[in-house]
């Protein structure tokens, strides 16, 4: 078997011999365009290349290639061509550009071939069936004309879209094409490419039409072969593994990727950094790895299955400093810790509750974290967050990134407890509200007075009434009751229902009111008496 | 033949605008005014290639750090070196003559009036680094990006490129000794890495700011020196990596640049980011805050260094170490901390 590489590139012209070296071996040809508009530098190393070995390297530099443009698709004709000049022209074209590497060895990429005589690979979707494209213009890249390059002059790009779409312009494929659409990279038979070339030779007003198409690089083979070549000798894959990125470029591979690649099955790899030493050194060696001809199936399969480790692998966390504008909401709805507050109607009883709290090794005692003017804190727990009592100031300018130090700074094995006094401090309730693990606990027992009570409901009735819905009402004799509850099941505790229920079994058996309420914690409305289990 | 797609594009090259940000126009007029004033002692300008990458730096009176910053940003792939020095008692020309990478200006002029030399910076680098992705450091900072130690600078700067990106944000990091400031001495030459190894991995607040830039200040600069007052803290987000253009300009040190789209553009498509390790809190601290406060030569006249001397004052250990002192291994230990990140490039 023979195969044909076109290796489209317009810089690093050591990236290409390196390329040229591993490719141009047993009999293989290899045709190089290298971009025009290139340093006449770089032109020379690359134009060196056909001179050492006139054989195997041909050196095309026609074109100056522009993304997005027919030039692309120009230069790639100009390619075959001057493989149909050759006296005994390949099997197989492969297609690629200068910062493709192969990934295994070519024999194992002309066994692979070998075992797949008659079949063309090429991404070629029906787009009326499934978008290909992530974002952007799908079909749309047919119908309009596109006078404008969208890297160079986006805002004209942008209004000649908009105007075809008002005046509902939509252009006609020449001969009834089926428009395809795919990856600009390919392997062909050479029986297809002459296909193609014919068929261009044929039909001038294709390739015509093609030229005012936008990015016809991505949709002239694929047409084509889509529509003049049996779908049962077409598969829809590609010889290379490449990923975008979340925003629509290809990942480049460095170093530190060589263990992921190894294990991938595919026999190329776009793209590789030109820096990349290590990577392009060892990645087409097959040194002890095991040899299977992978099927086409398995193919699919590890592609689809390492792009969805890639996306995985992204953890975009938007609390580093500078990314991000005093919001925390992500960082705040992911701490499923429990985080406990204690909610009183005045400071009479702050010492016992702190001696109660600290008799229990399974709570963290935070103090009164948003009294005015004051971090009350213990000091550790304070210097835990880099604070003390005097920055206050940052509590109250960054209140949200402050609880979410408050859940940071408690040791992994403690449930922070808090104590606030809503007639006095000023927390963040909606910050508060988007903790998944938050359970404010009413003390109904220290306070005779109502009126207060009743303030404070109200108080959370306009600022949260999600933290309202999950309130409990104990008594402070109750209190250690309810911590070693939590303590045992402190997920569990979490659900409103068992809450409820625990405090109807347990708590206030001899209650009339409750007992039969099934609802215990739910709050009291403004119209309801307020329930003291007190008194 | 032309064809339609090129003929439009030519025509749309030549009407495009040339704008001119007005506080850039400002900004270069301030550098016009204090060009004639910086007197080159080693021009070595003409031995910038295309596509070089080049830092700038300015100082004064900090030769000893020198030494062990050429070698540190060599390493790291800078090619060439612009430098400013300010009325140093003993001239930087003594230790960087024979420096082949590094062209040297010196100037009388003083670091106040001239904005804390951002009049020096904007005039350099609108005269030498235009098109390059160019550096502006103080000689105590040293940058670090995610995957240093495999990937390299030009691997991130094609990163760069790649996602269209003019700029590179970076978190100014406050590095500190495990015990008094004083001990740790650092010899001629020799990383103070190794003398200053530990940060703070909380404590950093991020507002809006008013150049569209993210306000960020935090470190042991806030919860030692400033606690009371945070506002009044040294801001710590910095746009030190720029891919020079004659339209650009710094603003406010390298904190603020303009046009105001390079302090925000790593908040799109998940740029990476980086951060500057700071080693003031080494021994020759004391030795910079008597200096500072003698010629009131930094911002609000040297009002933050009167702070660092009261703390100093009150007992001769003082030491910034506190259980949330974390030991810098590498730019992973950033990144874990959150307060780098690698974004899309993995």
């Amino acid at each position: 078997m023979k195969l044909g590489f076109i290796i489209l590139a317009h810089s690093h012209p050591a990236a290409i011999r390196r390329l040229t070296d591993i490719l141009a071996t047993d009999g293989d040809t290899v045709v190089v365009h290298f971009d025009s508009s290139a340093s006449k530098a770089d032109q020379q190393a690359v134009a060196q290349l056909a001179t050492e070995r006139p054989e195997q390297i041909q050196v095309l530099s026609k074109v100056h290639c522009v993304w997005g443009e027919w030039s692309l698709v120009e230069a790639v004709l100009l390619a075959l061509r001057a493989f149909a000049t050759m006296p005994n022209p390949p099997d197989f074209i492969h297609l690629m550009s200068g910062a493709d590497f192969p990934m295994r060895p070519i024999s194992q990429f002309k066994e692979f071939l070998a075992r797949n005589p008659h079949r063309d690979f090429i991404e070629c979707f029906d787009i009326s069936q499934k978008s290909w494209v992530k974002g952007g213009l799908s079909l749309e890249r047919f119908l309009f004309y596109f006078p404008f390059n969208f890297k160079t002059h986006r805002k004209a790009f942008d209004r000649v879209v908009r105007w075809h779409r008002k005046l509902k312009i939509k252009r006609r494929m020449p001969l009834r094409l089926k428009p395809r659409m795919g990856s600009q990279w390919w392997t062909l038979r050479w029986s297809t490419c002459e296909k193609v070339m014919k068929y261009t030779s044929d039909h001038p007003e294709v390739p015509k039409y093609f030229k005012s198409t936008w990015i016809p690089d991505e949709s002239y083979f694929q047409t084509i072969v889509g529509n003049i070549i049996p779908k049962s000798e077409v598969v829809n894959l590609q010889m290379m593994f490449h990923h975008l990125t979340p925003s629509g470029r290809p990942y480049v591979f460095y170093n530190d990727h060589l263990p992921v690649l190894r294990r991938l099955p595919h026999f190329f790899i776009r793209k590789v950094s030109p820096e990349a030493s290590v990577l392009w050194e060892n990645i087409y060696k097959s040194d002890g790895r095991p040899h299977r001809v992978p099927t086409l199936k398995f193919l699919v399969k590890a592609r689809d299955l390492a792009r969805r480790k890639i996306d995985q692998n992204h953890t975009f966390t938007t609390s580093v400093p500078g990314h991000l504008d005093a919001w925390y909401g992500p960082e705040l709805r992911a701490e499923k810790r429990p985080i406990i507050l204690l909610l009183l109607t005045n400071d009479t009883h702050l010492s016992d509750l702190e001696e109660l709290t600290r008799q229990n090794p399974a709570f963290c005692w935070l103090g009164r974290p948003f009294a005015p003017k004051a971090l009350r804190m213990p000091s550790d727990t304070l210097a835990r967050m880099g604070m003390s009592r005097e920055t206050w100031e940052v509590r109250d300018f960054f209140k949200q990134q402050f609880i979410h130090y408050l859940h940071l700074s408690t040791p992994a094995s403690q449930i922070p407890v808090a104590a606030i006094l809503p007639i006095e401090d000023q927390p963040d309730w909606l910050a508060l509200n988007l903790l998944e693990g938050v359970l404010p606990i009413m003390m109904t027992g220290l306070s005779e007075n109502p009126q207060i009570l009743s303030r404070i409901y109200s108080t959370l009735q306009l600022s949260s009434i999600r933290l309202l819905r999950k309130m409990v009402n104990v008594d402070f004799d109750h209190l250690s009751q309810v911590f070693d509850k939590i303590r045992e099941h402190p997920q569990a505790w979490l659900e409103r229902e068992i809450r409820a229920q625990y405090i109807r079994d347990s708590l206030l058996p001899n209650d009339p009111e409750t007992s039969h309420d099934s609802e215990a914690c739910a709050v009291p409305t403004r119209h309801e008496p307020i329930h003291r289990s007190g008194a | 033949m032309l064809s339609l797609t090129k003929f439009c594009n030519r025509l749309m090259q030549r009407r495009k605008r040339r704008f001119w940000h007005p506080v850039v126009k400002e900004m270069k007029s301030r550098a016009e005014r204090s060009w004639p004033n910086l007197k080159p002692v080693q021009d070595r300008t003409h031995l910038i290639k295309p596509g070089a990458r080049l830092l700038m730096t300015m100082g004064r009176d900090e030769n000893s750090r020198l030494p062990y910053f050429l070698e540190y940003y060599r390493k790291l792939g800078i090619d060439h070196f612009l430098v400013v020095d300010n009325q140093s008692e003993v001239p930087m020309a003594d230790i960087l003559a024979n420096e082949p990478d590094v062209s040297l200006w010196s100037t009388d002029e003083s670091y106040v009036d001239t904005r804390f030399g951002v009049d020096w910076m904007n005039a350099l680098l609108g005269k030498y680094a235009v098109g390059h992705w160019t550096m502006t450091v103080d000689l105590d900072e040293f940058f670090v990006y995610p995957f240093m130690g495999q990937r390299s600078y030009g691997e991130l700067l094609s990163h760069l490129d790649d996602s269209e990106k003019q700029s590179f944000f970076t978190l100014l990091v406050d590095m500190y000794p495990q015990g008094s400031i004083a001990s740790a001495h650092v010899p001629l030459g020799e990383s103070p890495l190794e003398h200053a190894p530990y940060f703070d991995r909380l404590g950093y607040y991020t507002l809006k700011g008013g150049h569209e830039d993210t306000w960020t200040r935090g470190g042991p600069r806030l919860r030692a020196f400033n606690a009371e007052n945070y506002a009044a803290a040294p801001a710590l987000n910095k746009i030190p990596l720029v891919k020079w253009n004659r339209r650009f300009a710094y603003h406010l040190s390298t904190h603020v640049a303009y046009p105001t789209f390079l302090n925000h553009a790593h908040k799109r498509n998940h740029c990476p980011t980086g951060a500057l390790l700071h080693y003031k809190f080494v021994s020759s601290f004391r030795e910079k805050i008597d200096h500072a406060i003698k010629n009131k030569n930094h911002y609000n006249e040297s009002k933050e260094y009167q702070k660092y001397l009261d703390k100093l004052k009150r007992s001769e250990n003082y030491s910034l170490f506190s259980p949330i002192s974390e030991k810098y291994y590498g730019p992973e230990s950033l990144i874990q901390a959150n307060l780098m990140t690698a974004g899309a490039w993995k």
